[in-house]
């Protein structure tokens, strides 16, 4: 009897792997506060199994070190705390719950991964990316100039320099 | 007694159609008031003032993903906006109004510039003042939860094929943007720009802001390179043959830049939502160019030869109405 108990009760540490695991999903569902999502960060860096379950994600690998490199490193005033730690975050979400979707959509089995001089490339069936030099400065200043029309306030200066990716 | 005569009488079996004419009119006046395109988009502009936020925003555009953290506060006369970049190069971009400056902090560079399209009044969305009802209509779906706020859905759709359609999601109670997908004629997304995380209400300090604009210590500052300019002599501008694109502005190079690129123009186009870049410069024999069409999430690009000029148009619409806009464009000589 007591050995069954034994065989069936999860150890403390299995409660707390399982307690960050249902974390990791619902930070897919967007539904985990800004602290959790700061302690799930910390248990991620410091469990191997959560970073085995993160490591499942193959394609969030190089957005997430580029996510980290990319970091300001000038201290700015509205700077939280925690936003290290979101930065992971948001590339986890990001991929699980958008970018997903899209590759399915375009076929990810024929998806091939390159690694440019500051962006990670992915070429694939929806057709070639964009690596020419000018092609690249002319896309950029029609992110810049482009009238963005009455979505420009909300939307798309935010979009457009999200998307800045020229040097 | 009443002073009127009822149109319909209140008694007998028709009472239930007395209140179903009532409740019919009811209706069609309230999806009149939230019907129209343009109403919409002034109050989702309008969500934008007097509230301070930040989150966490992503682009996700084909393939290629991009996440920035953004702080947003705006009073009656100023709105600032604050973009750190956690993907692609380490940048800090803010705004005032239309004045930008960027810190590129690997190069030691802040770029300053001035956005015309940025302005604090409320704009006419089309250049010639038409409503946007003439290219998209407005659908109403119902409320979702997006990164933890009950969200309203709306769709944007294009009369025609000359335009791609939008889904976008507004907060309940505030009207502020949380996502916003781009889609294809057949519904299909082509890119989404989401908060995954947004603090409204959030403290966030106008002035220190400022102060950080202010402060480019260490930095050396470049103005923009670009001049606005008149139109050139080889373009068309009859807003009526462009597929509702009207022509909006003209940019050219500073005469202090290398020649080869002063000679190229940058011609700006929007039908009120979508913006349209044609790049038109002449044919060198040094610079080789290939035709190229291919695409990033929602912005597609059409490179071709017309006449003596290569153009380059690129924006966030079908290719074939780029292919369209070059060729109407252009005044062959």
């Amino acid at each position: 009897m007591n050995e069954t108990m034994t065989q069936t009760s999860p150890s403390p540490a299995q409660i707390e792997a399982d307690h960050w695991r249902e974390c990791l999903s619902a930070l897919v569902d967007g539904e985990l506060s800004a602290t959790e999502v700061d302690g799930l960060m910390a248990a991620i860096e410091r469990d191997p199994q959560l970073q085995a379950v993160w490591a499942r994600y193959q394609t969030i690998g190089p957005l997430v070190v580029r996510a980290n490199a990319a970091l300001s490193p000038v201290p700015a005033a509205n700077d939280p705390v925690f936003w290290r730690r979101w930065a992971l975050a948001a590339s986890f979400v990001a991929i699980s719950t958008v970018t997903w979707g899209l590759l399915e959509q375009s076929a990810p089995d024929s998806a091939t991964l390159a690694q440019g001089q500051d962006t990670v490339w992915l070429s694939s069936a929806a057709g070639p990316m964009m690596r020419d030099p000018v092609l690249e400065e002319l896309l950029q200043e029609h992110r810049e100039l482009g009238d963005g029309g009455a979505l420009q306030v909300s939307t798309g200066f935010l979009r457009n320099v999200t998307l800045h990716t020229t040097p | 007694m009443p002073h009127f005569t009822p149109l319909i009488p209140a008694f007998g079996r028709w009472r239930w159609a007395r209140w179903a004419v009532v409740g019919g009119w009811g209706l069609l006046a309230a999806s009149a008031v939230a019907g129209t395109v343009d109403d919409w988009l002034s109050k989702t502009q309008e969500a934008t003032r007097g509230r301070a936020y930040t989150g966490t925003l992503v682009v996700s555009a084909g393939e290629e993903l991009s996440v920035s953290k953004v702080w947003h506060v705006c009073d009656r006369t100023t709105q600032m906006e604050r973009v750190d970049s956690l993907s692609g190069p380490a940048r800090t971009t803010i705004r005032r109004n239309s004045e930008v400056i960027t810190f590129a902090h690997d190069k030691k560079i802040a770029y300053t510039d001035q956005r015309e399209s940025l302005g604090l009044l409320p704009m006419r969305w089309r250049a010639n003042g038409e409503s946007l009802d003439r290219l998209y209509r407005l659908r109403e779906g119902g409320v979702q939860r997006v990164a933890g706020h009950d969200a309203k859905v709306v769709e944007l759709l294009p009369h025609d094929a000359s335009r791609w359609g939008y889904r976008i999601w507004t907060e309940a109670q505030t009207g502020v943007v949380i996502k916003l997908q781009t889609l294809d004629g057949r519904g299909a997304v082509l890119e989404q720009v989401a908060y995954t995380e947004l603090q409204l209400g959030a403290s966030v300090s106008m002035q220190a802001l400022e102060q950080r604009m202010k402060n480019t210590d260490g930095y050396v500052v470049k103005p923009r390179a670009l001049k606005k300019s008149t139109w050139p002599p080889y373009v068309r501008l009859k807003p009526e043959s462009m597929l509702g694109f009207s022509a909006m502005s003209c940019y050219q190079r500073a005469e202090t830049d290398a020649p080869a690129l002063s000679a190229r123009a940058h011609c700006i186009f929007s039908d009120g939502l979508a913006s349209v870049s044609v790049f038109v410069e002449p044919i060198r024999a040094d610079a080789p160019f290939t035709p190229t069409q291919t695409q990033r999430g929602a912005t597609q690009v059409v490179t071709q030869a017309l006449g003596p000029y290569w153009v380059s148009a690129m924006g966030e619409a079908p290719p074939e109405t780029l292919q369209r806009l070059s060729k109407h464009l252009l005044l062959q000589p």
